[in-house]
């Protein structure tokens, strides 16, 4: 008993159509057929015999004229050639080293930033969900995130709900692992909320492309969500609280809310 | 389209007669007003009079060619006019979406079906089903998420199965 929706649709439109040539031939403006345009074979032989007219005054200087740029292409190009190679072979193994020596100093640095960026998120997850008062550290970082800098992780675990006051733009997401997890399974994605929608008791969230879900040893996506308020003319006002990823599709998430 | 190209008049009557419903009903699905879909098919067919000289054959083919003019016309139109439309549109549809309950209700037509959307939604589906617009493009067109526009899109085909349209 299922009906086409496409072709009815379509139909029914198309039926709805009013004959409008009337009013399309009365606003013609007049063509002006240009004679020449209108018959381009005209005008391609015009061209090709004037071609060998021309050839006929200057076949002598045609031949060589055909050898002369293939040897003034090269030779600038070979000298050209031959000093970005120099130059690469000079420049090549400095730059090779110091970027290694870099590397070897940048690991340390991320995985001391990671290491704090994970206590940093288990503190906000928990002061939010268990309403403990606001982690000391938390001050100053707020006070740095006033101009509106989304990007600074630390700031959102501090204060989420601030944030989510301000704009949607400054809404952050963040998952971390179920309340039992420790921050050695790294299992904390940050994300920034770009959309909510609410569907009875499920929410759905679409996060920035750039976060990378981590999943369980099962390949499961089991992690909990702490989703923030978030209002916007164009969305639904999900509720504060505690969510379960149970889906992802098409980029949006689906969210279960946890008792 | 040569026969455009060289003033046939009569050229054009036969394209218009071979692609009014079609082009009429991209228009439709953008702007989603009889008048301005009028208005602006007209205005397609006069515009194919005057740029037929520039047409180069399409590789896709001239349908698609037809259809994409139209759309942007279509889309001009709606950037031009889009405050008037959208809230000149919004009608007090929201408490019917209400009353349609679970069970599913299929005896009945399509313009009712259509009237439990709202607005927001039968605007997206319009533009997907009759415009034959991507999603990406209708979140452009309405300047809205892309995720919005498909949650709208899968809310009003979740509704519009309650009537038995699938």
């Amino acid at each position: 008993m299922s009906k086409n929706l496409e072709n009815e649709y379509k139909q029914m439109v198309a039926g709805e159509v009013p004959d409008l040539w009337a009013r399309i031939e009365k606003s013609l403006p007049e063509k002006e057929v240009h004679p020449a345009e209108s018959t381009p074979a005209q005008t391609t032989p015009a061209q090709t015999t004037d071609k060998p007219e021309v050839k006929a005054g200057a076949k002598p200087e045609a031949k060589p004229k055909r050898k002369k740029p293939v040897i003034a292409v090269i030779l600038p190009w070979a000298g050209a050639l031959a000093a970005v190679a120099m130059i690469a072979v000079l420049v090549l193994p400095v730059i090779l080293l110091t970027h290694s020596s870099k590397n070897a100093s940048t690991q340390a640095e991320t995985a001391k930033s990671l290491s704090l960026e994970v206590n940093g998120i288990t503190d906000g997850f928990t002061a939010e969900a268990g309403a403990v008062p606001e982690a000391e550290n938390a001050e100053p970082e707020a006070t740095e995130d006033a101009e509106g800098r989304p990007e600074d992780r630390n700031d959102i675990t501090a204060d989420p709900r601030e944030k989510t006051q301000g704009a949607k733009q400054d809404s952050k997401q963040h998952y971390s692992a179920p309340a039992g997890g420790e921050s050695e399974g790294a299992d904390i994605v940050y994300g920034r909320i770009l959309e909510v929608y609410k569907d009875s008791d499920e929410v759905f969230v679409q996060i920035s492309d750039d976060v990378d879900l981590l999943k369980d040893e099962d390949g499961n996506v089991s992690v909990e969500a702490f989703v923030l308020k978030v209002s916007d003319d164009s969305l639904v006002d999900a509720d504060e609280g505690l969510y379960k990823i149970v889906a992802i599709e098409d980029g949006i998430i689906l969210l279960e809310k946890l008792e | 389209m040569a026969r455009i190209k060289s003033g046939d008049k009569e050229g054009l009557k036969d394209i218009y007669t071979a692609y009014l419903s079609y082009i009429y009903t991209i228009v439709y699905g953008i702007v989603n007003s009889k008048e301005n879909a009028e208005d602006i098919t007209s205005e397609f067919f006069i515009k194919l009079w005057e740029i037929a000289d520039q047409y180069k054959p399409q590789s896709n083919g001239h349908k698609a060619y037809l259809a994409t003019v139209a759309r942007n016309m279509a889309l001009d139109f709606l950037r031009k006019n889009k405050r008037e439309v959208l809230t000149e549109e919004l009608p007090e549809e929201e408490d019917v979406t209400s009353q349609v309950e679970e069970e599913v209700i299929s005896d009945v037509g399509l313009q009712e079906a259509l009237n439990s959307l709202k607005e927001a939604e039968r605007v997206v589906v319009s533009m997907k089903i009759l415009s034959d617009m991507t999603f990406q493009e209708i979140a452009d067109a309405l300047n809205t998420p892309l995720g919005t526009v498909t949650w709208r899109y899968k809310n009003a085909l979740m509704k519009l199965r309650r009537y038995g349209y699938e």
